[in-house]
């Protein structure tokens, strides 16, 4: 049996309510989520995929595909970064799938035809979105950010892969030119009428015959749209109920994530499905691809993530629409004038180990233990000899912290910039920068803190990311 | 170790004004101070024999910043550098280059022009690391105030004004300064309801960034009185440098960042030299180091002048204030008087040796007894520290 073992999801901090979004007058009903001015597509998977793996060791899992339209980078790969600072194994098969809102799924696909061939034991995919829609557009309105993770395997499954039906079409409705930050879309009356309706209802009923079930056999048929409208239209088509048999799609709490999106809304009902449940998944972009999905007792075993549902509690609302503008850098901020700082990136490749592995030494010795690593033990001067030992999974406490107001620096999402020392249960201790902390007066020596990866502007064009830490959420 | 104490005479010494000096490049804040201390230890450019040039980040290379801007020929000239302790550290190994019997009469020379360039707060732009985090000095001592204030369980508002009364005290004396950067004495609540720069350091808890030069001459105790019956002695040196280097994002799992070990390290040394028992009733008065208020408050501490943990009912005793039996920065410290990075150890010892010969107006003490200069480069866990102890000749 193969199928999904694990999931994870991540929702950035912040939300924009719609009717902020506009220059006068009212906007829209709901909110949307919103990532933080250090955050993109690659950190966000980070974050789902650190969701995900909770009891897992990252080392023993064979591959890792993303999916996204968001790639910060157009050359160099998602995977292996996110391969680099997770800790994967060096000889991980690391993937990008990237350029459709379907590929999520259809990563999903490939991890599971690799599991049933052998070639791997268990796969991570992670999708993940933060696409931008033009200043004032439906786009921009009806986004949400975000990422999933889901680690396709054979061992512990938790909802099984029952079918999987695909159908490419190359109908545009939506794209992003190559030298564009924007998304476009073409007129919906045409797109929806002619386009996402019915290849959707064409794709999924025949994947349902090629399956052999029908809409009595289905708990939750679960789907992307651009839009609540254009999601509306489809499963009464299919002769689903709508009311209870359609999962809730969550447009006016997060919003539409792109390549993300159907796969964190699987992992929505996921979050809520019972053992004996049978999913009907479609992604739609590109054509549409259906997955069936049978859940297992598997599913109670991982029942400690945060989910898409668990983040969705946490939110911080942003105060103004120049605000959101800010975040995705569309508002010019000029940044304080400061000595540039440019590391060498042979310099990041020799200490790879400590600064993006976050390994500390442990002096073979004494037990001492640092970070980054010291070749001279601080304790006992012992030499080279040491073990290391990784830290991202260890429990964190704060020991002190402040905010910094003199630089101005575009990637802190609510100035002043904050820092902080914190103490791993391991022993190692470590000041950084620390983000998504909200009003520093709350804080308290000795809270529980948590290690996300962002982004960093200062270094230019060079590959600007570093462990930060946060308030857990 | 060695000792030495009186072994070493300043017989002279120079300082130019401290703050935004628009007007003056490099070469004048070393003429203007070096001219000075010629004068005071009558002497010319032919008599100093070897200059020690401190200098943090004005200059990019050697000690010719110094020879070039006084014409002083083809003698040698050494650059040191050692973050905030880089004067005190011209100094101190001038003093060994004089003590040892290799030069007669050693001009020592720090100076610092930051107001060109940068921002409004001393940068650390050396952290090569990603993951240590860009930013400015002072975030990082307040993190050092945050945990002081939860280590000895003191309210925010009661550690606020605590800190604030150090930088009252310090803008007063300074105000009596002819050659601070800030002539101006503040309320507590100027100090108190200051913007906040670092939380909870607000603008008054933080010293400036400035402009200028300070400079010693220096000669053999025996050969003092030569030159000049002004004159005070070196009593005792002391330097601690952290296993730590500030700028590469290393932090040590055991650090307390309440306490500045390298501080209390570098005291010893000067101490022991001096045979200082109780440094509380033996120092006349201290220049310490004060880039932030919550530094000054620790220093006190770290320099044996008050148990851990009491600083704060110190302060509210008054203690240090020219008043108080222990009076420290009596020229206004880095606070008032302005930080000039590789200047400030020779301006501490300026204002040391002025009260040591009758020269500080009215901030002159009655009994100067030993005076005692604190440098402190890096930041908390990761420090340079320099302990100076000047005393009179007899």
């Amino acid at each position: 049996m193969v199928g999904i073992c694990s999931y994870g999801a991540y929702v950035p901090l912040y939300r924009l309510a719609r009717e902020a979004m506009v220059l006068e007058g009212k906007g829209g009903a709901g909110e949307r989520s919103v990532r933080g001015a250090d955050e993109d597509s690659l950190t966000m998977a980070i974050d789902a995929i650190l969701d995900c793996t909770k009891g897992i060791d990252r080392t023993s899992i064979d591959g890792l595909f993303t999916a996204t339209t968001t790639a910060p980078f157009a050359e160099k790969q998602l995977a292996a970064m996110a391969a680099s600072a997770l800790d994967f194994k060096e000889n991980v098969l690391s993937l990008d799938f990237n350029n459709s809102l379907r590929s999520g799924l259809t990563a999903v696909k490939m991890a599971a035809d690799a599991v049933k061939a052998g070639s791997a034991k268990s796969v991570m995919v992670a999708a993940t979105d933060s696409r931008l829609g033009t200043p004032l557009s439906a786009v921009e309105s009806t986004s949400g950010d975000g990422a999933a993770a889901l680690l396709i395997g054979d061992n512990g499954v938790a909802a099984s892969i029952e079918g999987y039906y695909t159908y490419t079409c190359d109908f545009t409705d939506t794209w992003r030119p190559a030298n564009d930050q924007f998304v476009h879309v073409w007129n919906d009356r045409f797109s929806i009428a002619e386009g996402y309706q019915p290849m959707m209802t064409k794709a999924i009923s025949a994947a349902m015959k090629a399956f052999g079930v029908t809409p009595a056999d289905i708990t939750k048929l679960v789907y992307n749209a651009q839009d609540a409208r254009a999601h509306g239209a489809v499963a009464g088509a299919l002769k689903f109920d709508a009311k209870t048999q359609v999962q809730y799609p969550l447009f006016n709490e997060m919003g539409n994530t792109g390549a993300a999106f159907p796969v964190m809304l699987l992992i929505a009902a996921l979050e809520q499905a019972k053992p004996g449940d049978t999913l009907l998944v479609a992604s739609y972009g590109d054509g549409v691809d259906v997955m069936l999905l049978k859940v297992t007792d598997q599913i109670e075993k991982i029942r400690d993530r945060h989910g898409v549902l668990g983040y969705l509690q946490s939110k911080k609302m942003l105060p103004s629409y120049v605000k959101y503008l800010r975040l995705r850098h569309l508002f010019y901020m000029e940044s304080t004038r400061m000595t540039p700082i440019t590391p060498g990136l042979a310099q990041l490749w020799r200490e790879r180990d400590s600064m993006f592995k976050l390994h500390a030494s442990r002096c073979n010795q004494c037990d001492w233990i640092e970070f980054p690593i010291r070749r001279i033990c601080p304790k006992c001067h012992s030499k080279d000899d040491y073990s290391q030992d990784r830290l991202l999974d260890q429990k964190v406490t704060v020991y002190s912290f402040s905010t910094d107001t003199i630089p101005t620096i575009p990637e802190v999402t609510d100035p002043p910039l904050g820092r902080a020392i914190i103490d791993f249960s391991g022993g190692a201790r470590m000041e950084l920068e620390m983000t998504d902390f909200g009003d520093i007066q709350n804080m308290k020596v000795g809270q529980p803190m948590e290690m996300t990866f962002r982004r960093l502007e200062r270094q230019g064009d060079v590959a600007a990311y570093a462990w930060k830490c946060k308030p857990v959420r | 170790m060695g000792n030495i104490k009186d072994k070493v005479a300043i017989i002279g010494m120079g300082c130019t004004p401290f703050g935004d000096l628009w007007k003056m490049g490099v070469p004048d804040l070393i003429i203007e101070s070096a001219y000075e201390a010629y004068e005071d230890a009558k002497v010319g450019p032919k008599d100093i024999e070897a200059v020690f040039v401190g200098n943090v980040s004005s200059s990019m290379w050697t000690g010719a910043t110094v020879t070039e801007a006084l014409q002083l020929d083809r003698i040698p000239a050494t650059r040191v550098e050692n973050n905030c302790a880089t004067a005190a550290e011209a100094l101190r190994l001038g003093a060994f280059s004089v003590a040892s019997g290799m030069y007669e009469t050693v001009l020592c020379v720090g100076f610092e022009k930051l107001k060109d360039y940068g921002s409004g707060a001393l940068e650390m732009p050396g952290s090569l690391h990603p993951i240590s985090v860009v930013g400015s000095a002072p975030a990082s001592f307040a993190k050092s105030a945050v945990q002081y204030f939860e280590k000895y369980k003191i309210p925010y508002d009661k550690g606020k004004e605590a800190l604030a009364k150090i930088a009252v005290k310090n803008h007063f004396n300074g105000a009596m300064h002819p050659k601070a950067h800030f002539k101006r004495a503040i309320t507590l609540e100027t100090a108190m309801n200051a913007p906040m720069i670092a939380w909870p350091l607000g603008l008054f808890d933080c010293c400036p960034v400035t402009d200028g030069a300070s400079c010693a001459i220096i000669t053999r105790a025996d050969k003092a009185q030569s030159y000049t019956p002004d004159y005070v002695l070196i009593k005792g040196l002391g330097l601690a440098v952290g296993r730590i280097d500030p700028f590469k994002g290393k932090f040590r799992s055991d650090t307390d960042i309440t306490f500045w070990d390298e501080t209390w390290v570098a005291a010893q040394q000067a101490y022991d030299q001096v045979g200082i028992k109780d440094p509380r009733k033996e120092i006349g008065s201290a220049e310490v180091h004060d880039c932030f208020t919550i530094t000054e408050l620790i220093i006190y501490e770290s320099l044996g002048f008050c148990p851990r943990g009491s600083g704060p009912a110190e302060v509210d005793a008054d203690a240090f204030t020219l008043k108080g039996d222990l009076p420290v920065n009596t020229d206004g410290g880095l606070k008032s008087f302005g930080h000039p990075v590789g200047a400030s150890g020779l301006r501490m010892v300026y204002e040391l040796y002025n009260q040591q010969l009758g020269r500080a107006g009215d901030r002159q003490l009655q009994n100067p007894k030993y005076g005692l200069a604190h440098s402190q480069g890096g930041t908390p866990g990761m420090f340079q520290a320099s302990v100076t102890i000047v005393g009179p000749k007899n």
